[in-house]
């Protein structure tokens, strides 16, 4: 099963590529589960478009088609919602019974600090949370600055650092 | 205490100046571009951005700018990536990985 921070991560670049300014991201890990809802204000779709966005090898994009596929193969529960003018929502949880691991979420969010769009990450690890706004990074260094004086390197290591102390090194 | 619309004021103001900062350097930037579609991150683009951004933060680089993109084509020679340097052609590196990252920078840095 693949990690659920790469399913983030794909759910996250249909959102940038749908001409999505801020992105907000909530994971949820506890006992049973791994879970996540990520919510954008991108160009949305009307109903015909998000069934078709649904079938395996479909894109209005020049990719693959098989994004979405993948996010909802090993899922327990899969949701996506959307209105066309306001945003998408897509929502999945995967057992941990079944393999389901967080991963590497740390990295992920690295990927998601970008010129054009902010991301708010949400994370709860067994009811203890902790929230990343790239908008409050951004609000005195360009994204470039944030790279090179390892100001994302840092927020990384901060993030796993949280999940480790509040859910152990296998999450 | 500063009140919520006092730090909003401040966060306005710093926000028009990042602006034009951005705006006058952007034009020198040098944007890599990793492709992270699906068939990437299944590659391990992930991995291949964080490396980038960990070199550039290594080698204490100024004025480049590491970003992601949806799928770049060439899904069997996937990780892909693409630097793009101001007034040059676009070079597209084929089946990166953290070892090869590390090689890019090092040919920004001596280009």
């Amino acid at each position: 099963m693949r990690e659920v921070s790469l399913a983030i991560s794909d759910v996250a670049q249909n959102s940038i590529d749908a001409g999505a300014r801020h992105l907000r991201i909530a994971v949820e890990v506890d006992e049973e589960r791994v879970s996540f809802e990520v919510s954008d204000d991108g160009q949305g779709m009307d109903k015909e478009v998000l069934t078709a966005a649904l079938e395996d090898g479909r894109s209005f994009k020049g990719s693959t088609g098989i994004g979405l596929t993948l996010v909802r193969a090993d899922a327990k529960q899969f949701e996506i919602s959307s209105e066309k003018g306001i945003g998408t929502t897509v929502r999945a949880s995967y057992l941990r019974k079944d393999g389901a691991q967080l991963g590497d979420i740390g990295a992920t969010m690295l990927t998601l600090v970008g010129e054009g769009f902010d991301t708010v990450l949400e994370l709860s690890i067994y009811g203890r949370t902790k929230r990343i706004d790239t908008g409050e990074l951004k609000s005195s260094l360009s994204v470039a600055e944030l790279q090179s004086r390892g100001v994302l390197r840092l927020a990384r290591e901060n993030i796993n650092k949280f999940i480790r102390q509040n859910g152990g090194a296998n999450l | 205490m500063k009140s919520i619309a006092d730090i909003n004021e401040i966060r306005a103001k710093m926000q028009a100046q990042i602006c034009l900062r951005d705006n006058s350097d952007a034009e020198k930037e040098i944007h890599i571009i990793v492709g992270m579609g699906t068939c990437g991150l299944n590659a391990g683009a992930r991995t291949v951005f964080n490396a980038l951004v960990d070199e550039v933060e290594t080698k204490n680089l100024k004025g480049v700018l590491v970003t992601r993109t949806g799928c770049l084509g060439n899904c069997e020679e996937e990780p892909v990536v693409e630097v793009h340097v101001p007034g040059k052609e676009t070079v597209k590196y084929t089946k990166v990985n953290a070892e090869k990252a590390v090689e890019i920078i090092n040919d920004i840095v001596k280009a």
